[in-house]
């Protein structure tokens, strides 16, 4: 019997695999039905046991748990490419990624031993890291990048309340996948075609 | 939303003092008598290669041994097998963890298993080991398992996260320490391009809750990790370094664990292979066992330090490749164990085909000492 915990975790592994083949197929030239139909069945790809475990255990072994903003923005993400339903604005989505690509360079080089100062470690209950996150926060409330300012504060509540493994609070931000996913949107063809296809629709 | 979330954290964020060591007790003698040294291979038979294997006394003086074994090293085979020394015989060999329960338990693809490190705390028998999901050792990341029972059954697997970075590349070899308030300084490293040292600080439920870094770059891991005050420590590492190889290295805590002195290299040699350190009478009177040679893990020796600013001295040699005889790294991963009688246990890689385990006492220590004239 499965436990409500690996059903979830299970479903943003999921999550993550349709957010990857939104970004990488040219879902939008497909009729909405279709659309669905190729999602699902991603989905359930991932879900189902192929041999001895679901595929989303090695997704999971992997790429590990998605942070919270991801999962957030992966939910966005495919409701607006298959649906047409808009969470954040153009401008928002390029923020975004400058945010998180800014993350990335001032987290990865120094967590894999660049220097002797290592940035990961300023996730661990860490009253100044947590001060400047709210300070981006309010300032793209205040700036009405509403979207942003809600994933940042959600990912805070729940690193608060250690909703993941991880009591480092980078982990509940950003995760490579999250950053990968956001460079495919940029680069991608299909998603450029996808998200103007959005935007003028 | 934004106000509320933000409070909560702010109201919630644990305070983390720097931890503070809990101090072994430095038994020196052991019983006054015959010297006794002994060795046995204790790995059965079950695998065609064995490595990595590590110990710990257990509240009863039982001593519980612990490594992995396979068909080779990173095959899909590998599990993690324990037996018990308990006055003077072991028990049966159990496989503990295998790739399916630690899959089971963590939600995870694995694929293969290695370096288990153990630790008494309280009643309870900590395993740390690592796994691999995909590609080779530097794709590793920890694994705990608990157990109320000396390794009898143990608890379900828990996953640490250690690295933002798909959460590979964090592996340990040598033991852990505890602090006064109960939590774990755990010696860790990384492989995944940076090659460096450092320690994990986990609370009493098994969670990363800090990390320090002993070093950067490419040049140091396997940390074997002694306290010499409750604040303070040193640590003794594997050389990994392309621009200066062929010694051990030596690094020291400053004002906090989070500030390490930079990297010094020792007139002992170190063929890029792990060392294993104990204290005897006082935190600066130091035993290792090590491959004394710059580049070949051919044979294992003691050394011994009698005070801080003391030269190591060669007491003894355990193995040494014969003439001719061409294996490659025959002798590794050495782990010593002191016992609160004041006993030796050290186990070590042998051939990659048995884990050899040579007991000794201290008279043997003072005999060994006397011989090579450390003792005089």
């Amino acid at each position: 019997m499965i436990s409500n915990i690996a059903l979830l975790t299970g479903l943003s592994m999921a999550l993550l695999c349709v957010a990857f083949a939104t970004t990488l197929l040219p879902a939008n030239k497909l009729p909405l039905a279709a659309r669905v139909v190729v999602m699902a069945g991603i989905a359930l790809l991932v879900m189902l046991p192929l041999s001895d475990y679901p595929g989303w255990y090695k997704v999971r072994g992997i790429f590990g748990d998605s942070s919270i903003t991801a999962l957030l923005f992966y939910i966005a993400l495919v409701m607006q490419q298959t649906f047409s339903w808009k969470f954040y604005r153009d401008k928002e989505l390029v923020l975004l990624r400058r945010l998180v690509l800014v993350s990335a360079l001032l987290l990865y080089p120094f967590a894999l031993g660049l220097t002797q100062f290592d940035s990961y470690s300023l996730g661990y209950a860490n009253p100044w890291m947590l001060a400047a996150l709210l300070a981006i926060t309010l300032f793209c409330w205040f700036r009405q990048y509403y979207f942003i300012a809600t994933v940042i504060a959600v990912a805070v509540i729940a690193s608060s309340l250690h909703l993941l493994e991880s009591r480092n609070l980078w982990d509940y931000l950003i995760d490579p996948a999250f950053v990968l996913i956001l460079i495919l949107t940029w680069f991608m063809p299909s998603a450029t075609i996808a998200l103007s296809s959005t935007r003028n629709s | 939303m934004i106000i509320a979330g933000f409070a909560l954290a702010f109201f919630t964020l644990p305070t983390l003092p720097q931890p503070a060591f809990s101090l072994p007790e430095y038994p020196s003698s052991g019983e006054p008598g015959k010297p006794v040294l002994e060795s046995a291979f204790v790995s059965g038979d079950l695998t065609r290669e064995v490595h990595s294997a590590t110990a710990v006394e257990l509240n009863n003086g039982d001593i519980r041994l612990f490594w992995y074994g396979g068909k080779r090293e990173g095959s899909k085979d590998t599990s993690i097998y324990s037996r018990v020394l308990s006055s003077n015989s072991w028990s049966g060999i159990t496989e503990i963890m295998t790739r399916q329960t630690v899959a089971t338990d963590t939600h995870r693809y694995i694929r293969k298993l290695g370096n288990p490190v153990a630790l008494v705390k309280g009643d309870e028998l900590w395993l740390f080991f690592v796994t691999v999901s995909v590609g080779g050792w530097a794709g590793s990341s920890l694994n705990l398992a608990v157990s109320a029972d000396h390794g009898q059954s143990w608890g379900p697997v828990k996953r640490l996260i250690s690295s933002p970075f798909l959460n590979i590349s964090t592996l340990v070899r040598n033991q852990p320490l505890l602090t006064d308030n109960g939590d774990v300084i755990l010696p860790a490293y990384h492989e995944f391009l940076g090659k460096f040292s450092e320690l994990l600080q986990l609370d009493s439920s098994g969670n990363v809750i800090n990390k320090y870094r002993i070093s950067h770059g490419r040049e140091a891991i396997q940390p074997a990790l002694l306290p010499v005050s409750s604040e303070h420590a040193i640590a003794f590492m594997r050389n990994t370094s392309a621009n200066h190889p062929g010694k051990l290295w030596f690094s020291h805590s400053r004002e906090q664990l989070d500030d390490w002195a930079p990297l010094v290299p020792l007139t002992l040699p170190n063929p890029d292979s792990a060392a294993t350190l104990v204290q005897l009478d006082s935190p600066d009177e130091l035993l290792m066992v090590f491959n004394n040679h710059p580049s070949e893990r051919d044979d294992i020796t003691l050394g011994y330090r009698p005070t801080e600013t003391a030269e190591w001295q060669l007491i003894h040699q355990f193995e040494d490749l014969k003439d001719g005889e061409k294996i490659h790294n025959p002798f590794s991963y050495p782990f010593l164990l002191k016992t609160t009688s004041g006993d030796f246990h050290l186990f070590y890689t042998w051939k990659r085909k048995h884990i050899k385990h040579v007991y000794f006492n201290h008279a043997a220590l003072q005999e060994m000492l006397f011989t090579s004239g450390a003792g005089s």
